[in-house]
């Protein structure tokens, strides 16, 4: 199976430069409906969804290459190589945020900017740096994984579609969502919370927008401003707004503020 | 905080309910959530709506909740974990619904109902799942292996076809090579033999060669027969032929050794009939069952053979007071070269050509041929079957004619 296959990769939008959409933990492609199409009457864009998740051929999950987040860098390169894709802008949620600025730090020529939507380099609280969790914390929201797969899996499904009058795409998608095996999103869970790349973060030399909503659990402000500290041609803007996805909550101010980063940035 | 009087219901029921504003500022709560996180009403209003949540559960609101209401202004049945005052979590199946208040601000309603067992639920769902996938894994992995090994048997078959192929092939030009040289011997033999040489060594000398030459010729001719059945390249030249006849010539062409053998050949008549068939090959079958029957008897033994009409079917029988077989080599008898692993057969100068041909010519005719034995020691008997042929009226023979008027 080829990666585009694989990987349930969705090529739309045209322009000479490529912006690819990379979803956060728990979720698929989907999760760009409301912002990925703002973009596609400049740039091509893609969406897919990462190994293990939506889509995706859940046979190709190997513990041992996800294990950690350069396992999906990787493969949004060789997405990238596979569509032949000129230069590109990466828009990273969540622990993609990570992933796009991993996939920059390995090909920073390929890259003229990235988007990092609440990001978090650690989520663990260190010393004097504030992730938001403690180990605690994480403990039991790795246990809350083990007691809600299916709220996991298939809440969001019908709804993030927006297909009421597509019942059986709604269908279609839950199922998909329902087959994501929950051994591989506890894995993807532990990868994710547990990571640290706070010491990658300094050889980041691709500029970098970091969009934080004001009001975020999982990566509070604390995380947004050591990251935009610590990484080289960086930008921190926040966005008013309640929650970890403004991508669909706040999709317009997310919009205009993705959109004149890389207006400044010539792109 | 006090509910409306017209909304005093809602405040007793046996759910958690609870308002917030747009940014999770808890509004109101009812007795009965308040009750269950251990706080008094009055506390309630001091809280954001992720202070009531565990990490797990502001975590999925965060990731899935708030998208959800955001995009469809409500959810349903969605697992949540509430935070009591102790710490310890509690298990809720929330449902909220967005709206507005009086003023037209945002706010959303929630309901919330104890789902202490959905985990089990989850649980024994997902085992079910696993066991059901495992069960499907297994079956495939079992069809999977048994297509594998279809495909190599099938290679094998493949294989094994050729080798016979190539067999079949080295056999014939093996025969038609040996044949070559033994024409020239063959006449050499009898040019010698026309110079009257009374030299009783020379006499002895060309005796021996000339048995041996007769001998290997035979061999050699079976050997071809048996390359042109297994390529189809036998041709019969039918025609209509008695049983009866067949069976004589068969019988003087086998009597020298039987003589020689000091072995008695009693022949047993039944009711003639005509087929459809070559002569020459069917009294080269017969011979070679006879010869056979003469190698297997010891000195002064015996062997019959009888022939007789059964229905549609003209059956011989040969038999004789010989070795006999062993049950277990009955079935294989007539597979070709199955006498070459046996010493003592290869001893007695067969190579397992001869009932391999009786076969072959039996079957080109449309018959069949068993072999019987009561046991090593007991002799054996052989049973030849050929369908009569469909000879008008007419045309039947004396012998026919006598056999229809007697039944």
């Amino acid at each position: 199976m080829n990666i585009l296959q694989r990987n349930n990769v969705t090529v739309s939008g045209s322009g000479p430069v490529t912006m690819i959409f990379a979803h956060g933990f728990g979720c698929d492609q989907n999760m760009w409906r409301l912002l990925a199409p703002c973009f596609a009457e400049r740039f091509t864009t893609v969406t897919f969804d990462l190994t293990g998740s939506g889509r995706s051929d859940l046979s190709a999950y190997d513990r041992a290459r996800y294990d950690r987040l350069e396992g999906h860098a990787s493969d949004v390169l060789a997405i990238l190589d596979a569509i032949d894709a000129g230069p590109a802008v990466i828009v990273g949620h969540s622990v993609s945020a990570m992933v796009g600025l991993l996939a920059a730090i390995e090909q920073p020529r390929r890259f003229l900017a990235q988007v990092m939507v609440g990001p978090s380099a650690c989520y663990l609280n260190d010393g004097e740096y504030l992730g938001g969790f403690s180990k605690a914390d994480i403990d039991e929201l790795l246990d809350t994984m083990d007691m809600n797969y299916l709220g996991w899996s298939s809440a969001m499904a019908p709804t993030i579609m927006g297909a009421p009058d597509r019942p059986a795409l709604a269908e279609e998608l839950t199922n998909s969502f329902c087959r994501t095996d929950p051994e591989i999103a506890k894995h993807f869970a532990r990868v994710t919370f547990t990571s640290d790349y706070r010491s990658v973060l300094p050889r980041s030399q691709v500029p970098a927008l970091i969009l934080q909503c004001s009001d975020d659990i999982i990566a509070p402000l604390t995380v947004g401003q050591y990251m935009h500290r610590t990484m080289p041609m960086s930008e921190l803007k926040i966005i008013d707004n309640v929650g970890h996805c403004p991508h669909l909550s706040a999709p317009s101010a997310s919009f205009d503020a993705i959109d004149s980063f890389l207006k400044r940035l010539g792109v | 905080m006090g509910p409306p009087a017209d909304q005093s219901w809602q405040w007793e029921a046996p759910c958690g309910m609870l308002i917030t504003d747009a940014r999770g500022k808890v509004l109101r709560a009812n007795a009965t959530l308040s009750r269950w996180l251990g706080y008094a009403e009055s506390e309630m209003a001091q809280f954001q709506l992720a202070q009531l949540l565990t990490v797990g559960g502001r975590l999925f609101h965060q990731t899935h909740l708030a998208p959800l209401l955001q995009m469809q202004g409500s959810v349903a049945e969605v697992q949540l974990q509430l935070r009591h005052r102790d710490g310890q979590a509690l298990p809720v199946l929330a449902a909220i619904e967005r709206g507005a208040d009086a003023e037209g601000n945002r706010v959303d309603h929630h309901a919330f109902m104890v789902a202490a067992d959905r985990r089990k639920y989850e649980q024994e769902l997902l085992g079910a799942r696993q066991r059901a996938e495992a069960a499907l894994e297994e079956r495939r992995a079992a069809l999977e292996s048994l297509r594998q090994k279809e495909l190599e048997l099938r290679k094998a078959n493949e294989q094994l076809k050729l080798i016979d192929l190539r067999k079949d092939e080295f056999l014939a030009v093996l025969a038609h090579e040996l044949r070559n040289p033994l024409t020239p011997m063959r006449s050499g033999l009898d040019l010698l033999a026309m110079r009257n040489n009374q030299d009783p060594v020379v006499q002895r000398v060309l005796g021996v060669f000339d048995r041996q030459v007769a001998l290997m010729s035979r061999l050699v001719e079976d050997l071809m027969d048996v390359s042109r059945i297994g390529k189809g390249k036998l041709q019969l030249k039918r025609e209509p032929v008695l049983v009866s006849m067949l069976v004589r010539h068969a019988v003087e062409l086998a009597t020298p050794l039987f003589s020689k053998a000091s072995q008695t050949l009693h022949v047993a008549a039944g009711a003639d009939c005509t087929l459809d068939g070559d002569p020459v090959r069917l009294t080269q079958m017969l011979v070679n069952l006879l010869n056979n029957a003469s190698k297997y008897t010891h000195a002064g033994g015996s062997a019959w053979i009888r022939f007789e009409r059964q229905e549609n079917e003209a059956v011989i029988t040969i038999r004789d007071t010989g070795i006999g077989l062993e049950p277990e080599r009955l079935s294989e008898v007539f597979t070709l070269f199955s006498q070459v692993d046996s010493a003592t057969e290869r001893a007695q100068g067969g190579i397992g050509i001869g009932l391999g041909l009786v076969k072959g010519i039996v079957e080109l005719h449309g018959g069949a041929v068993s072999a019987h034995s009561a046991g090593l020691g007991h002799g054996s008997e052989f049973v030849v079957r050929l369908p009569v042929a469909a000879t008008p009226p007419g045309a039947l023979t004396p012998a026919e004619r006598s056999t229809q008027s007697a039944g």
